[in-house]
């Protein structure tokens, strides 16, 4: 009994209860019934325009990220050329960049003084650097390297369930290659393409790094609440939340509808149709050669920060490349107290966090697993919400809600815990599914007592499980930006915040030998989950 | 009258050979049956028929036109697939209108018609609009036999058809595959690892083993005259034995199916090693002259107990010939 009331009430106070406070205290601005704050919002040109912006920048972020992972999970999946294997294991690249820290790389790489808008500007003789990425064009630049990889997993895994024989039996029916792929193939592939437009949708909407740093000036939802919030009208910040949680959540319950109406059940035991070998010469030179492109691209980002790392700081101003080198910046981060601060302070929140998240997830998760009905389904929703919900928006409801608690310690690691929650849960759940039922029935057939049946049997099963999940869990923490920002205090400062605040200072180098060492430690903790549960299956919880 | 035919066809997928300078010939409206164990080659050389291999050599002639390297899109075959293949995002009517609807270009007017007698030919009318997995697995085998004749093919090529199926409908489907093919006069070639299944439903049986085809022959012949010791063995029990146990040529093996012995008659004497009981038949195995012969007898007046001893006859139809 102790367990469900556990269960239900970190469900009901830190997910119910936030989001409630946060949605009844939009219409009472003055602690009286009001719509006023909705009349200012939609009467606010500005406001509108963050709102279109948002929704505006979401939509061809998907149809950009669509348009690069769908036709590269294709010819990975069919063709066998020199490079593949380097090319498929680098395509997931953009995912060890924390979102901070991908952005500045950009910044570095393509921005006003960047290295490769340098570099064109001299190769093609400008007048000025190029491509100078900033606003609108940016924002997009940086949502499609990092947001194609949800189009290039979903749809790998798709075409990992088409059966040859359905190919097959289309050939045999008479139908070209291009009608196999119109009539055959893509249909079958719906489901896997609304799964990453959903992804795709809702993380754009949530974005936040990349619109601050690199947005110049172009308004966006996730943005303007956080400005809303710094400039003390609390009445608009939480109109605004809403807004963006009904937006994101009205195209995940629309696309989830669609999905429902474009469910299959494939089959999924035949065999995935044979590579073809590229055999002609120019082919083969152009598949080598746009793979070698796309690699050198895909991990440029991180070359950068890991050159930027060993820059003097303040050294680079003017020249294409740094002047001048050191390996201070990293001596410094372990030396020095007050560089070091902010590794610690991530350190011990993300542990904690992630204790918790592991301790709760495993009960709730052993608890839900036999239940159905509404107590289920009501609770599978409000674990879901944290991630259904973007980053700002979860963040300022647990500010809102939780005030009194403004400026303590332990705001930043509950939080954390909160949007953690549905990674945990999904890689729980995942454990539990592979494990039939009846094991648990025969270790007690054979005379074992239901705590000894969990301890002995179900959580060894689960473990490995739990171990990837909580890696996964703590690397988010680790390298958490959107609501660090709302609720951190100088004390507990994490990594994420110091980055920014030393880029704000032009320590160049410094900031990205924090970058690249969150990227390593990303790094190993995916490796290490891989290991102990095979590949990634499900591309939500990455 | 050669329909299709096989010349000199191998295929090699790497160090391992498939299939091995394999000829065979097919007349229009025969039922064919290749038969093997798993791995003999058979499927792949359904699939190198239908389009879908291409041999590494040899052709493939139908109707005395050389179609070996004709893509499997234009060379018009029905292929009935192991697992069905049927489309999970159409319902039953687009997945046997689906070849209708290729380059084939029937008027939309047509299709209808077509898709629907193609439906009454497998009894499935009813089900047009249901969705390919509300179907039962012998629905579903019914479905993609009709959307593999609803195109009219020049012949129909089937890979296990009944495999996936429960037991009890098989027989049904055997049945009913039969009368349709009949039917239509529709030239067919069956893969199947099951005996029982080629000898109910084959004009003719093509036998299979590494590669390599053993014999061809009708059921009857490849049953009662097998070729050598595999067909023999492969093809129901058999009793393999060295010629000198009838007084052959020691070069020779004599083969005699455990149906051919009669006991209790005759001037042989054996030994009662084992005894099944099966109701209506009873299974014995006998040892006589340090040989064992099984045996298969109907339910007569007794049922001979083990380590008792029994005369036996062999008839001299029943010793079939073969080299060693």
């Amino acid at each position: 009994m102790l367990i469900v009331v556990l269960i239900f009430a970190v469900l009901l106070v830190a997910v119910l209860y936030p989001n409630i406070y946060t949605f009844v205290g939009s219409f009472f601005p003055q602690g009286t019934f009001s719509v006023a704050p909705y009349i200012e919002f939609f009467a606010t040109p500005s406001a509108r325009e963050a709102l279109f912006n948002s929704v505006y920048i979401s939509t061809v972020t998907v149809v950009l990220s669509a348009a690069i992972g769908i036709p590269l999970a294709f010819v990975l999946h069919r063709y066998d050329f020199r490079g593949r294997r380097v090319l498929r294991a680098i395509a997931s690249a953009p995912v060890l960049l924390p979102p901070l820290v991908g952005v500045i790389s950009f910044l570095f790489l393509y921005g006003e003084s960047g290295i490769i808008s340098r570099t064109l500007q001299i190769l093609l003789g400008l007048d000025r650097p190029w491509p100078r990425l900033s606003g609108v064009s940016a924002i997009l630049f940086v949502h499609a390297y990092s947001m194609y990889v949800y189009f290039f997993m979903f749809t790998s895994a798709g075409l990992e369930r088409v059966d040859a024989a359905m190919e097959e039996a289309a050939e045999t029916l008479g139908a070209s290659p291009f009608e196999k792929l119109r009539r055959v193939v893509l249909p079958l592939l719906v489901p896997s393409f609304v799964g990453a437009s959903l992804v795709t949708f809702m993380s754009s909407m949530a974005s936040f790094s990349a619109p601050l740093i690199f947005g110049g000036g172009v308004r966006v939802l996730a943005v303007e609440i956080f400005n809303a919030k710094l400039n003390g009208n609390i009445p608009m910040a939480l109109v605004e939340t809403v807004i963006l949680a009904l937006s994101s959540l009205s195209v995940l319950f629309l696309l989830r509808w669609y999905e429902g109406r474009h469910k299959y059940s494939l089959t999924g035991k035949g065999v995935s149709i044979r590579r073809t070998p590229i055999r002609s010469g120019t082919a083969k030179i152009v598949a080598a050669g746009g793979g070698a492109v796309a690699v050198v691209f895909l991990l440029l980002p991180h070359l950068m920060l890991a050159l930027m790392s060993f820059v003097q700081d303040g050294a680079w101003t003017t020249q294409l490349l740094p002047p001048a080198y050191t390996t201070e910046n990293y001596v410094r981060l372990f030396r020095d107290p007050a560089f070091f601060e902010p590794i610690r302070n991530s350190l011990w929140m993300s542990t904690i966090a992630t204790a918790a998240n592991l301790v709760w997830g495993l009960a709730a998760t052993f608890w839900l697993r036999r239940r159905s009905g509404f107590v289920r389904r009501f609770a599978d929703l409000l674990i879901v919400l944290p991630w259904a919900l973007p980053g700002t928006v979860v963040a300022i409801a647990m500010v809102e809600a939780f005030s009194s608690f403004a400026g303590t310690l332990m705001l930043l690691p509950f939080l954390y815990f909160v949007r953690n929650i549905p990674i945990v849960v999904r890689a729980l759940d995942a454990s539990f599914q592979q494990i039939d039922p009846s094991i648990e029935e025969a270790a007690i057939s054979l005379g074992a007592t239901s705590s000894y049946a969990i301890r002995h049997v179900v959580l060894p099963l689960v473990l490995p499980g739990a171990i990837a999940g909580g890696l996964l869990a703590f690397i988010t923490a680790l390298g958490e930006f959107v609501s660090s920002i709302m609720v951190y205090v100088y004390s507990n400062r994490p990594i994420a915040i110091e980055i920014l605040s030393q880029l704000r200072q032009f320590n160049f180098g410094t900031a990205s030998a924090y970058g690249v060492l969150l990227i390593l430690l990303i790094a190993i903790a995916l490796l290490v989950g891989e290991r102990l549960r095979g590949p990634m299956k499900d591309p939500l919880v990455q | 009258m050669a329909h299709l035919e096989l010349l000199d066809l191998t295929k090699t997928f790497g160090p391992t050979t498939a299939v091995r300078a394999l000829s065979l010939i097919v007349n229009r409206g025969e039922i064919l049956s290749i038969l093997g164990p798993s791995g003999c080659g058979k499927t792949t050389t359904l699939r190198m028929i239908a389009g879908l291999e291409t041999p590494t050599s040899g052709e493939i002639h139908v109707n005395g036109k050389n179609v070996t390297s004709v893509p499997a899109r234009s060379r018009n075959i029905g292929l009935v697939f192991q697992n069905y293949a049927l489309f999970p995002h159409l319902d039953v009517f687009e997945n046997v209108a689906f070849g209708l609807r290729t380059r084939r270009l029937t008027p939309e007017g047509v299709v209808g018609e077509r898709v629907r007698k193609a439906l009454a030919n497998v009894r499935m009318e009813a089900f047009e609009r249901r969705a390919v997995h509300q179907l039962s697995g012998g629905q579903q085998q019914r479905i993609a036999l009709a959307r593999a004749l609803a195109v009219e093919p020049e012949f129909l090529l089937l890979d296990e058809p009944l495999s996936n199926l429960d037991p009890s409908l098989r027989e049904d489907l055997r049945d009913q595959i039969r009368s349709i093919v009949r039917h239509l006069n529709m030239t067919t070639i069956f893969v199947t690892h099951d005996q029982q299944e080629a000898l109910s439903l084959a004009d003719r049986i093509a036998i299979m083993d590494s590669g390599v085809c053993r014999q061809i022959g009708t059921p009857d012949e490849v049953y009662s005259r097998p070729a050598d010791s595999f067909v023999a063995r492969f093809l129901g029990k058999a009793n393999v034995l060295a010629g000198e146990f009838f007084g052959l040529g020691g070069g020779e093996l004599a083969v005699v199916r455990p149906e051919n012995i009669k006991l209790g008659e005759g001037t042989r004497n054996a030994t009662v090693a084992k005894v099944t009981f099966e109701g209506a038949i009873v299974n014995y195995v006998l040892e006589a002259s340090g040989q064992q012969l099984s045996v298969r007898s109907f339910h007569g007046n007794r049922i001979y107990d083990v380590g008792e001893q029994v005369r036996f006859d062999i008839p001299p139809h029943g010793i079939h010939r073969i080299a060693k």
